[in-house]
C-alpha cells in the first residue's frame, strides 16, 4: 500500500499539480459561488450548485490527476515496470476517495442539502474517475463524447438534481458503474501498451516552448502529407514569402483541417445548448445564469456612475482582450531557425520574426475581436438583453492599448524562443506572472488614457500613433537582437 | 601468457584464441600442467563473448592440448615428444602457407625459394 | 529449458505495410544477439513485439514463456529495455527518476546503479529534460540494468554514445552475461560494436528473416577468394555453384564465395589457380546476408 501510493504521489508531486489544481479550485469556486459576479452571486439564483459543486470539483481533481497518469503512460519506461497498473490505480483511487470525501464534507458543512451524503459521496468517485479519461487516453472521439457528458450533467444539473434525490440508489450505482467503466479504462494493460505511440499534449507544468513544439510537431504529422502549392519552388528573397514559410512550419498545413475535425468533434455540443437554452428559458439554471454573467461581464460595467459619459472600466473587456493579446503574441510563428538551416541572414530572420508578429496582430483585430463581440452579444441575447453599443469607445480603447503593449509579448517570445537558455528554464510562473502583469498594464493605462483625454479624434490619433511607434521600437530592438544574440 | 584478438577479424575470435595457445604451448610459454584463466576471466580481460572462449576451450580439450577440471580452472596437458614436435611443425607450415602462394605468383621455382629461405635463416642466427 | 524468446510465424501489418513476415526463431539463454538489418527493416517493430508492446496480426511471440500481450509482474520484473525514442519523465531529477523506477523492482541494485552512474558519469542532480540524447541514452540504460534482469533488450543503444562509453556499454554488456546468465537482445547497425560482443546474428530484410546463425558460423561460411592464374588467363567467367559474387580482369579475379572451404583445392586445381583466402567481418558479411554484395 505504501508503495502503491508512493508511485502515485511522486509523479504528482510536482509544482505544477499544484499551480494548476490552485488555479482548477480558484475557477469552480468562482463558477459555483459566483464571485464573477461581485454584487450579486450565482447561488443565489442558482440553487443547484450543491449538486455541481459534488459533481465539479472532484471531476476536476480527477481531471488533473488523470492529465499527469496520462503523460506517464506516454514515457517509454512506464508500460514496462512491473505492477505499475495496480500502484497507480492505488493511488488514483485512494486520491479520489479522499477528494470526494473532503467536497462532501465541505457541502455538508457549508450548506443544508436535502441529499443523502452517500449518493453525493458516490457521485464525487463517479465524477473524479470520469474526469480522469475526460481527455480519453486513446480516441479524440471518446474525449468529445465525454466532455459532452460532463457538460450536460452540469447544465442539467437541476433535473439531475431532482433525480438524485427521488433515486438515490440507482443514482449511486450510477456513479459507480462510471467510476468502474472509467478507472478500468484509464488502467487498461491495453491502454499503457498503447499510449507511448499516442501523441499526449505535455503537461504545462515546466512550461517549456521545445516540449510545446515537439507536440505540435506530433500533431502536424498526423495530418499526414499535403500539397502545398505555393511552396513549390524556390523562395526568393520575398520576405512575405519567408513569413508564410514560417507560419507553415510553425503551425503546419492543417490548421483548417485540424479545426474543422475540432469543430466535427464538438457536433454533439451544438444541439445539446440547444435544448438546454430553450428548457432553461427564464428558470435561471446554469446555462442561462452562465450567459448573463458572460453578457453582464463584458458589456455591463459596476462602475459607470464614476467615470460619466466615457464609459467606465469594463473589467472583464480589460482582461479578455489583454489576455488573448499577450497569448496572440506568444503563439505567434517563431520560425525558420532551430532545426533546420534556411538560408536566411539574421537580419532577414529578425524581418520574418516582425512580419509574423504582424500576421497574427491582424488575426486579433479582425477575427478574434468581433467574435468576441458576437459571443457575448449572442449570450446576451439569449438571457433577452437588448444590445447596446456604450462600451464600445472602452472596448477599443482597451484593443488599441493592448495593440500598443503586444510587442512586449513578441519579445519574451522571441527571447524564450531563440535565445540559447530556452531549453532549461522552467516558465511556467513566468508566463502566468508575464500574463498577469500584462493584464494589469493595460489595465492600468485604460484608466490613465480614460481620464486623460477630451476629445475621442485627439484619444485615437495619439493612441494610433502610439501603436506605430511601439512597432517602430520593436522592430528596431529586434533587429538589434537578431544581429548580435547566440542563437539557439 | 598475452592473448590478443581482433573481433574484427574475419577470422572467428575462438579460432584466433584456439591458435595462440596452440602457439604458446608449443613454443614452451605455457608449460605442462600450467593453468589457464578461467572462461569469465579471459571474457573480462579480452573483451570477449563468454561462449566463445568456452567454445576455443572445447576445442583445445579435444586437440588434446588442455585438461578440463571440473570447478577448476584448465590446465595445460603434458605434451608427448613426438607428438610435440608434430605441433611444431604444424605451425611453421601454417605460417609457411602464404609464402608458398606468394612464391608462385612471382614465379619463383623452388630452388631459389628455398634458397632466400635458408638465407634468412642463417641470417637470424649470426 | 524454455526458450527465452520464441516467435512461431510471426507477421506484423499495419494498415497496407507488412512490417514483419513470418518470422519465427528461438533464443535461449545466456547468449548476446545482435539484431540487424538496413532502416526500416523491421528491427523496432520486431522489438516491439518481443516487448509486448504492438500484438501480432498473425503467428505468436512469447517472451520468457509468456505471449507478449500478457506479460505479468514476475516477468517484467526480469526484463530491462531501453528503446531507441527515450522518453522520461523530463520535470525528475536523474537521481529521483532512479528511485522512482527502482521502487518498482524487488531485486534493484544499489551498487550497481552507482557503479554506472560513476562510470558513465552521470549527474544525478540533473533534471532529465535537460540531458543531451546520449545522457540521456546513458540514464535509460541505468535504468534497463540495475534489476539483473534475465532478458535486456536494446534498440539502437549505441547510437548516440561517444566511443569510450560505448566501449563500456559493451563491457556492461558480456558482464550481465556473465554475471547473470542474462539473455541480450542488440539491434544496431554499428556492425564494428556488434561484432565485438554478440555470438549470434539475427538478420532482417524488408521484414523478413534472412539470416539466423552463430556469428563465428557466418565468419567461417563466407570468404574472399583472391585468385590468380598458374598460366595467364582465367576463365571469363567461374560457374562454381558456391560462388555469390565475382569480379575479375583476365588475370586475377575476385570471388565471394560461400561454404567454400573444402572445394579450394579441387578449384585451383581446375582453373590452375593459386587463391589466397581472406576471410571476412562482418561488416563485410552483412551486405551480402541482405543480398547486396561487393
Amino acid at each position: 500500500m505504501r508503495k502503491s501510493l508512493q508511485a502515485f504521489f511522486l509523479i504528482m508531486g510536482r509544482a505544477s499539480v499544484f499551480w494548476l489544481g490552485a488555479l482548477g479550485v480558484f475557477i469552480l469556486s468562482l463558477l459555483v459561488t459566483g464571485l464573477a459576479e461581485p454584487d450579486r452571486t450565482f447561488i443565489e439564483h442558482y440553487a443547484d450548485s450543491v449538486f455541481v459543486a459534488a459533481f465539479a470539483f472532484p471531476a476536476g481533481a480527477g481531471l488533473l490527476a488523470g492529465a499527469v497518469i496520462q503523460e506517464f503512460q506516454h514515457t517509454t519506461f512506464a508500460t514496462f515496470l512491473p505492477a505499475i497498473r495496480f500502484r497507480l490505480a492505488t493511488g488514483f483511487m485512494v486520491t479520489g476517495l479522499l477528494v470526494s470525501l473532503v467536497v462532501v464534507g465541505l457541502i455538508a458543512t457549508i450548506s443544508s442539502t436535502p441529499h443523502d451524503l452517500a449518493v453525493l459521496f458516490a457521485v464525487g468517485v463517479g465524477a473524479y474517475c470520469l474526469g480522469g479519461i475526460l481527455i480519453d487516453p486513446l480516441s479524440g472521439w471518446m474525449t468529445s463524447l465525454n466532455v459532452t457528458l460532463v457538460l450536460a450533467v452540469i447544465l442539467s444539473s437541476h433535473q439531475l438534481d431532482l433525480i438524485a434525490g427521488e433515486h438515490p440508489w440507482p443514482t449511486f450505482m450510477m456513479s459507480i458503474g462510471v467510476a468502474a467503466f472509467s478507472v478500468s479504462r484509464l488502467f487498461a494493460r491495453a491502454t499503457f501498451r498503447r499510449k507511448p505511440f499516442r501523441v499526449t499534449a505535455p503537461l504545462p507544468g515546466r512550461f517549456s516552448l521545445e516540449k510545446t513544439h515537439q507536440y505540435r510537431r506530433h500533431k502536424m504529422i498526423q495530418g499526414g502529407p499535403v500539397k502545398s502549392g505555393w511552396l513549390t519552388g524556390y523562395l526568393g528573397q520575398n520576405m512575405w514569402l519567408w513569413t508564410r514559410a514560417a507560419i507553415h512550419e510553425t503551425y503546419g498545413a492543417h490548421v483548417l483541417k485540424t479545426f474543422l475535425k475540432a469543430v466535427a468533434r464538438a457536433w454533439p455540443l451544438v444541439p445539446l445548448f440547444l435544448i438546454y437554452a430553450w428548457e432553461d428559458k427564464g428558470e435561471m439554471r446554469f446555462s442561462e445564469a452562465l450567459a448573463k454573467s458572460l453578457n453582464d461581464a463584458l458589456f455591463r460595467s459596476p462602475f459607470q456612475p464614476q467615470f460619466g459619459e466615457h464609459g467606465g472600466p469594463y473589467p472583464m473587456v480589460m482582461i479578455v482582450i489583454a489576455v488573448a493579446g499577450i497569448l496572440t503574441a506568444l503563439l505567434s510563428p517563431v520560425a525558420l531557425g532551430g532545426a533546420l538551416s534556411y538560408p536566411l541572414s539574421r537580419f532577414q530572420r529578425a524581418t520574418v520574426q516582425f512580419r509574423g508578429g504582424l500576421a497574427d496582430t491582424a488575426i486579433l483585430l479582425l477575427i478574434a475581436s468581433p467574435c468576441l463581440l458576437a459571443i457575448g452579444h449572442l449570450a446576451g441575447w439569449f438571457v433577452g438583453y437588448e444590445i447596446r453599443f456604450d462600451f464600445m469607445p472602452f472596448f477599443l480603447r482597451v484593443l488599441l492599448l493592448t495593440l500598443v503593449l503586444m510587442p512586449l509579448g513578441y519579445w519574451g517570445r522571441v527571447q524564450l524562443q531563440e535565445a540559447t537558455w530556452r531549453k532549461t528554464e522552467n516558465k511556467l510562473v513566468g508566463l502566468i506572472l508575464g500574463i498577469c502583469g500584462f493584464v494589469v498594464l493595460v489595465g492600468f493605462l485604460t484608466l490613465v488614457v480614460t481620464q486623460l483625454f477630451t476629445s475621442p479624434i485627439m484619444e485615437l490619433g495619439v493612441l494610433s500613433i502610439a501603436v506605430l511607434v511601439s512597432r517602430m521600437i520593436y522592430w528596431r530592438s529586434l533587429v538589434s537582437f537578431y544581429t548580435t544574440a547566440d542563437l539557439a | 601468457m598475452i592473448l590478443v584478438v581482433d573481433p574484427h577479424s574475419g577470422i572467428p575470435v575462438y579460432r584466433q584464441i584456439v591458435e595462440q595457445i596452440r602457439f604458446h604451448v608449443a613454443s614452451g610459454v605455457l608449460k605442462p600442467g600450467e593453468e589457464i584463466p578461467s572462461t569469465r576471466a579471459l571474457s573480462a580481460s579480452l573483451g570477449v563473448n563468454p561462449m566463445t572462449i568456452s567454445k576455443a576451450f572445447v576445442l583445445l580439450e579435444e586437440a588434446k592440448i588442455l585438461d578440463r577440471r571440473p570447478g577448476l580452472p584448465h590446465v595445460v596437458r603434458t605434451q608427448r615428444g613426438r607428438k610435440a614436435l608434430a605441433t611444431k611443425q604444424q605451425q611453421l607450415e601454417q605460417a609457411l602457407r602464404p609464402v608458398v602462394t606468394k612464391a608462385r605468383q612471382l614465379d619463383l621455382d623452388t630452388d631459389t625459394t628455398l634458397q632466400i629461405f635458408r638465407n634468412l635463416l642463417e641470417d637470424n642466427t649470426r | 529449458m524454455n526458450p527465452v524468446l520464441e516467435a512461431n510465424g510471426l507477421t506484423k501489418r499495419f494498415d497496407r505495410v507488412t512490417a514483419l513476415e513470418n518470422i519465427s526463431f528461438k533464443v535461449s539463454g545466456p547468449t548476446i544477439v545482435g539484431l540487424l538489418g538496413k532502416n526500416g527493416c523491421g528491427k523496432t517493430t520486431l522489438i516491439r513485439q518481443l516487448m509486448g508492446l504492438h500484438l501480432p496480426s498473425e503467428g505468436s511471440v512469447s517472451t520468457l514463456g509468456r505471449p507478449g500481450a500478457e506479460l505479468g509482474h514476475d516477468e517484467l520484473a526480469s526484463i530491462g529495455y531501453v528503446p531507441q525514442e527515450i522518453r522520461l519523465l523530463d520535470w525528475m531529477t536523474v537521481g529521483q527518476h532512479i528511485h522512482y523506477v527502482a521502487n518498482f523492482y524487488p531485486r534493484w541494485d544499489g551498487e550497481r546503479e552507482q557503479r554506472l552512474l560513476d562510470e558513465l558519469e552521470i549527474d544525478t542532480e540533473a533534471l532529465v529534460g535537460t540531458l543531451s540524447s546520449g545522457n540521456l541514452q546513458k540514464l535509460a540504460i541505468v535504468l534497463a540494468v540495475c534489476h539483473h534482469p534475465q532478458l535486456l533488450v536494446l534498440d539502437e543503444p549505441v547510437s548516440d554514445l561517444d566511443p569510450i562509453v560505448r566501449r563500456k556499454l559493451l563491457e556492461l554488456l558480456l558482464e550481465l552475461m556473465r554475471d547473470d546468465a542474462a539473455t541480450i537482445v542488440v539491434s544496431s547497425h554499428v556492425l564494428r560494436d556488434v561484432e565485438k560482443v554478440v555470438d549470434r546474428v539475427i538478420c532482417l530484410d524488408r521484414g523478413r528473416l534472412v539470416t539466423d546463425a552463430a556469428l563465428d558460423e557466418l565468419k567461417e561460411l563466407y570468404a574472399e577468394w583472391l585468385v590468380v592464374s598458374d598460366n595467364g588467363r582465367l576463365p571469363e567467367e567461374f560457374s562454381e555453384s558456391f560462388l555469390i559474387a565475382q569480379q575479375g580482369n583476365g588475370r586475377e579475379a575476385r570471388l565471394l564465395v560461400k561454404d567454400a572451404s573444402t572445394e579450394l583445392a579441387s578449384f585451383s586445381s581446375t582453373h590452375s589457380v593459386s587463391v589466397s583466402v581472406r576471410p571476412l567481418n562482418l561488416e563485410e558479411i552483412f551486405p551480402v546476408l541482405i543480398g547486396e554484395q561487393l
